[in-house]
């Protein structure tokens, strides 16, 4: 999978790349609207994680040349503007995902995972991991042919899991990505009762043991 | 009470209480100056008479004979003799009676008065019939009466005609200033209207427009300047967190350590998020025609908080009027729909209830917590809330409401701590 994370601070493009470069997924960056350009004329993309205040100008500039050059790249965009003209004008010129700085980098890792399958697989979109098969537009996931019987924030809680696998997902990370608010502190509690909900589905439908406890920090998932 | 109507009553209360006065006096007047004129004539009369009985030097009984014929022409004289040096006060009296000339009672005119002849008093009655009279009188009163309903009838019908042309200008100026978004693209631009009062209210609105415009754009521009500056910062601490997090060998003391950064992070995080949102809501524009569906939004914001209500135990019951328009923003209504909502399931127990009340007068939010009441005083204050939260959802609440002209209350009932307000402009 090709990546272009266009981002003029470099310190931060490198904390995305080092969290979203794993085997099979090659990413470069691009600090300013020129040298993203650049790269985009080069090769397609897989998906362009673009920043919008940019040195030399707006990086919608850059989601404007993609769609008069035909192209269908992904296009994430994370901004650190949070005015509603924006995100309509992102959305309208075809950027297929708007979000505000600070984000955690696994919620950009599900947000970017899913932009890319949804442009390269449609409604035909599976996850597999061995016995494991994961339908993502359907919402459910199978082991061994046979549905597990996942509720939305299980299947949600799968999914952030696969898209940073083999990395770790701390607790708060996985609380912010299911809780709708926040600043609910007990939403920490309750992902304990979600992850062993899911961990004991999984097992019952005899899926190998992929979601590991990582004490004290949180879980990881093995591909 | 429009405009037009404000200032035409008084006028036309006026022209009408004149009208009303003014038929009455008109023909008693009249009827007065044509009685006077009578009366001069009867006296004029018994002048003639006293003066023609003298000129013909009549002894007694030719005298006597002589008014014995004039009485019995009965021409409107009548004379009779009194008591040796006595007189009759002079009198005019309006009385009806049978006139033989006309075979009917008709009202009579009558002067009675005394006249000495051959040194001897004599009582003398003058009289007239009065009833033309009283026909032209009513003619002229009747005239008069036509003109006048004429009169404020015409000007009824061009102060209808008028007032229309006259306020056109400012409707349209209203009409205008309605379609005018601060946020928008558009300046208000004055126009021509011919009318000194209507143009210079035109310029003044212009400008103080432009002034606003500009006012908003620098203010918008410093907010996302500021947003971008502490964001940027915050999303680089959180990147370099989340990357010792991946680090190989992580201790549980070093886990520990990074999640009370991230902690920090966190709160920094949401306390912008609350804080613009805090600058948004105060700065909004809120435009004339805003209209919401409040029942789209809670359900929408319901949809997204289901899970957690239901891990949480919480029951709910929602209770929307049919067709509940507001008149507001929608962006507002989801800032403060989605604050009272959060509230309502973060200050929840496990297995608690939350009750939500939407209708076109009132919403009410109430849901169980804490045994105790809030503390009123600093409920609605910024950062004073309570252990959970930041303090900052029921200061952006108030904050809406009060834009809206609502007041957002509190109440602690019976176990359920209850927020709500009452919608006074609706529909």
């Amino acid at each position: 999978m090709e990546l272009l994370i266009v981002e003029d601070e470099r310190s931060l493009a490198e904390d995305i790349k080092a969290y979203l470069e794993v085997p099979g997924t090659r990413c470069a960056i691009a600090g300013n609207v020129r040298e993203a350009m650049d790269h985009i004329v080069d090769k397609p993309f897989d998906c362009v994680i673009l920043d919008l205040g940019l040195p030399d100008g707006n990086g919608l500039e850059v989601l404007r040349e993609l769609k008069r050059m035909g192209r269908t790249d992904g296009v994430v965009i994370v901004s650190a503007k949070d005015a509603m003209d924006d995100r309509i004008e992102g959305l309208r010129i075809g950027a297929d995902d708007y979000i505000v700085k600070p984000i955690h980098l696994a919620e950009l890792a599900v947000r970017v995972q899913a932009t890319v399958r949804r442009a390269h697989f449609g409604g035909q979109d599976r996850l597999q991991f061995d016995e494991l098969v994961i339908d993502l537009p359907g919402h459910t996931a199978e082991v061994n042919g046979a549905t597990v019987p996942l509720t939305p924030t299980e299947f949600r809680l799968l999914r952030l899991l696969t898209a940073s696998r083999d990395r770790v997902l701390p607790r708060h990370v996985i609380a912010e990505h299911l809780s709708d608010d926040p600043e609910d502190d007990r939403v920490q509690e309750l992902v304990y009762a979600h992850m062993k909900n899911l961990k004991r589905k999984l097992a019952e439908a005899g899926c190998s043991d992929r979601i590991h406890t990582i004490h004290g920090v949180g879980y990881r998932f093995s591909a | 009470m429009k405009l037009f109507q404000r200032t035409r009553r008084p006028i036309w209360t006026y022209a009408t209480v004149v009208m009303l006065l003014s038929i009455p006096a008109y023909y008693l007047i009249m009827r007065n100056v044509w009685l006077a004129d009578i009366d001069q004539d009867l006296e004029v009369v018994k002048q003639k008479v006293e003066r023609g009985i003298h000129a013909q030097h009549l002894s007694g009984t030719a005298l006597s004979d002589a008014i014995d014929h004039i009485n019995a022409i009965d021409a409107g004289v009548q004379l009779s003799m009194l008591p040796a040096d006595s007189t009759r006060t002079d009198r005019f009296h309006t009385l009806v009676k049978f006139d033989a000339l006309h075979g009917h009672d008709e009202p009579f005119r009558i002067y009675e008065s005394t006249v000495r002849l051959n040194g001897v008093p004599y009582a003398i009655t003058v009289s007239r019939v009065v009833e033309e009279t009283e026909e032209l009188v009513t003619s002229i009163a009747l005239v008069a009466l036509v003109s006048l309903v004429l009169l404020f009838g015409g000007m009824l019908v061009l102060d209808r005609v008028y007032a229309g042309r006259i306020w056109a200008p400012f409707q349209h100026l209203l009409a205008r200033l309605k379609r005018f978004q601060v946020d928008g693209t558009a300046h208000f631009q004055a126009a021509k209207t011919g009318v000194t009062e209507f143009d210079e209210l035109e310029r003044e609105l212009e400008q103080l427009t432009r002034r606003n415009m500009a006012i908003y754009a620098e203010q918008r521009r410093f907010t996302e300047n500021a947003a971008h500056e502490l964001r940027t910062p915050i999303a680089l601490l959180q990147g370099k967190v989340e990357r010792l997090f991946q680090s190989e060998g992580l201790t549980r003391p070093q886990a520990e350590l990074l999640e009370e950064a991230n902690s920090g992070i966190r709160r920094m995080r949401l306390t912008l998020d609350g804080l613009l949102t805090l600058t948004y809501v105060d700065n909004a524009p809120l435009h004339a025609d805003a209209v919401c569906d409040p029942e789209a939004i809670i359900r929408a914001l319901l949809d997204q908080a289901k899970e957690r209500i239901s891990d949480l135990g919480i029951a709910l019951e929602l209770h929307v009027a049919p067709d509940v328009r507001w008149p507001m923003e929608p962006a507002m209504a989801e800032i403060l729909l989605g604050n009272l909502v959060s509230k309502a399931v973060r200050h929840n127990v496990r297995n608690g209830t939350m009750c939500i009340d939407l209708s076109a007068e009132k919403f009410s939010f109430s849901n169980t917590g804490a045994d105790k009441a809030l503390d009123t005083e600093r409920l609605f204050k910024r950062f004073s809330a309570p252990a959970k939260g930041l303090g900052l959802g029921l200061a952006i609440a108030q904050r809406v409401c009060e834009r809206q002209g609502w007041q957002l209350r509190y109440s602690f009932l019976g176990g359920m701590h209850a927020f709500e307000a009452r919608i006074p402009n609706a529909a």
